[in-house]
């Protein structure tokens, strides 16, 4: 008995690009960073639905993993805005251009 | 087959919730629609056998990341997040018709939750079936490792007596084991085909100068209760006909009883669930259950084992036939996706790793420290001015060896706030 992905696949694609046109579309950092949130979880599905169509638990660790590394990113990154935030009073991706060439 | 609506239902709120996502104005609701995202994808997780990770995605991501996500909203100040400052003419006055939308299919969600979870009880659902599995069990009576092939290719060398393979995926389709005595001795081959989630032990037996072979099923599923053991015991000793096997069980009071019926050669016990404790095992003959035809003493039952113990006939080195009990244990196999497989596969398999994401969250704990403590202070640093003992034009002077000259009597400008004498037509 094999599961049927083919749906699950294409929702990940659905939600993956939807995060992607939030990164691009988007200027507020905080939004970005959400859907980068998005097209994590997008690519967590993909993930399991091949453990799971293969059979196999390797897959699940990954997500597990993958979850364990978006913590981690998301608390650096939250407070990297809290930082630039405090010294620029914006979160404006567009008014952050102090390094640019 | 996946259960349709609700796959359709949970899919739809989740694109649904993640448009809403993308196109609020305010970064609240953002947040909010982005919960619901992942509360639907904990829910696939669900609808693909994966509970252990589904429970991970409520708590770790619909609970502790969106949760920061939301303080950090609140510390920033919502109003001063808004991309558009006149919320009246964003794209949001567009999409009004999302929020009963959203309503009715998040009702759907919890319908479906509950459908999902009522099949997972009913075990309507169908958990993904592993590749079949084979070990291969050395029980020859020759005292000599042997070699296991699968369809010419090796597996293993080197199993000594008693002792048994790892177990090895064959292909669903059916695959020839052989056997071969020491590294490169006749192989003796073994058609077998068994289907998908199923498991097997191919025992290798008897006294001649190659080993027989015998197919028995095993299973490898989760002992219940789990403080329990499962026993099967088969007779292949050509020697003595029939054999019984007795248990002593040393406790408060010792008990000698007989495990299972007298089995014939070539007869297989029924499987026996035992609790796991400490006991000594004796084949006797049914006839003269006094006379020990051998022991085995301590044995120990591990929780939740798959014990098959072999009663075979070994070659002394002086060519006697002895009939001994030769135990092989093979724990049992925990349930797709659940806690007790994702945990023991995190703990073996991937070790290392599971090592350096602790070691990384430990980084990302100190990073967030540091980070909070520059931002804590910006202003400390500007108030503080360098003190300097001398005037640097004097610190310059004295370097490139001019007289020092006193600011008192030096030439200077004149103020900027006094424009010069007619400078000012």
């Amino acid at each position: 008995m094999v599961t049927q992905i083919e749906p699950y696949v294409m929702l990940s694609i659905v939600l993956f690009v939807l995060g992607v046109m939030g990164v691009l579309l988007r200027r507020n950092a905080i939004l970005i960073f959400m859907s980068i949130e998005l097209m994590l979880n997008a690519a967590n599905l993909s993930l399991v639905a091949f453990a799971s169509y293969w059979g196999q638990t390797s897959g699940q660790i990954f997500v597990f993993f993958v979850i364990a590394v978006a913590a981690a990113e998301v608390a650096v990154g939250l407070a990297m805005i809290v930082a630039i935030f405090r010294t620029r009073q914006s979160i404006n991706v567009d008014d952050l251009h102090q390094m640019e060439g | 087959m996946i259960d349709l609506w609700p796959f359709i239902i949970v899919g739809a709120l989740a694109i649904a919730a993640a448009v809403m996502m993308l196109l609020s104005d305010n970064a609240i609701h953002s947040a909010l629609s982005l919960i619901l995202v992942m509360v639907c994808i904990a829910f696939m997780f669900l609808m693909l056998n994966a509970s252990f990770l589904a429970l991970i995605q409520i708590t770790v991501y619909a609970g502790a990341i969106m949760v920061l996500f939301l303080f950090v909203i609140m510390l920033l100040g919502n109003a001063k997040l808004r991309g558009n400052p006149k919320p009246d003419e964003g794209s949001a006055r567009h999409f009004r018709w999302f929020v009963p939308l959203v309503f009715a299919l998040s009702l759907g969600l919890l319908f479906s939750f509950g459908f999902v979870v009522i099949n997972a009880q009913t075990g309507a659902s169908t958990a993904p079936q592993p590749a079949p599995r084979v070990r291969v069990l050395n029980a020859w009576g020759e005292d000599m490792p042997v070699s296991v092939y699968v369809d010419a290719v090796l597996i293993t060398e080197g199993v000594a007596q008693g002792e048994s393979t790892a177990w090895f995926p064959i292909p669903e389709g059916g695959a020839q084991i052989s056997v071969a005595p020491g590294t490169d001795g006749e192989p003796v081959a073994l058609d077998m085909q068994i289907p998908a989630g199923e498991a097997a032990a191919v025992i290798a037996y008897g006294t001649g100068a190659l080993p027989e072979l015998r197919v028995v099923s095993q299973s490898t599923s989760t002992v219940f209760p789990s403080s329990q053991s499962r026993l099967q015991f088969i007779n292949l000793s050509e020697a003595r006909p029939t054999l019984q096997v007795l248990e002593q069980t040393r406790g408060f009071v010792n008990t000698l009883s007989a495990l299972v019926p007298a089995i014939a050669t070539g007869q297989l016990s029924e499987v026996v669930q035992h609790d796991a404790i400490t006991v000594d095992f004796a084949i006797v003959d049914p006839a003269r259950p006094d006379a020990v035809i051998y022991r085995i003493d301590n044995y120990r039952f591990a929780e939740n084992d798959t014990d098959l113990l072999v009663i075979m006939d070994a070659l002394s080195s002086d060519g006697a036939v002895r009939t001994v009990l030769a135990p092989f244990r093979a724990p049992a196999e925990a349930p797709y996706g659940t806690p007790q497989q994702v945990g023991y596969s995190l703990l073996t398999t991937f070790m290392l790793p599971f090592q350096v994401i602790g070691l990384l969250l430990l980084a990302s704990l100190i990073g967030v420290i540091v980070l909070a403590q520059r931002s804590a202070k910006p202003k400390a640093r500007p108030a503080q001015r360098r003190v300097v003992s001398r005037p640097l034009p004097s610190v310059i002077a004295a370097q490139v060896g001019q007289e020092v000259v006193t600011t008192a009597d030096a030439p200077r400008l004149p103020d900027a706030a006094e424009p010069a004498p007619g400078a000012g037509d």
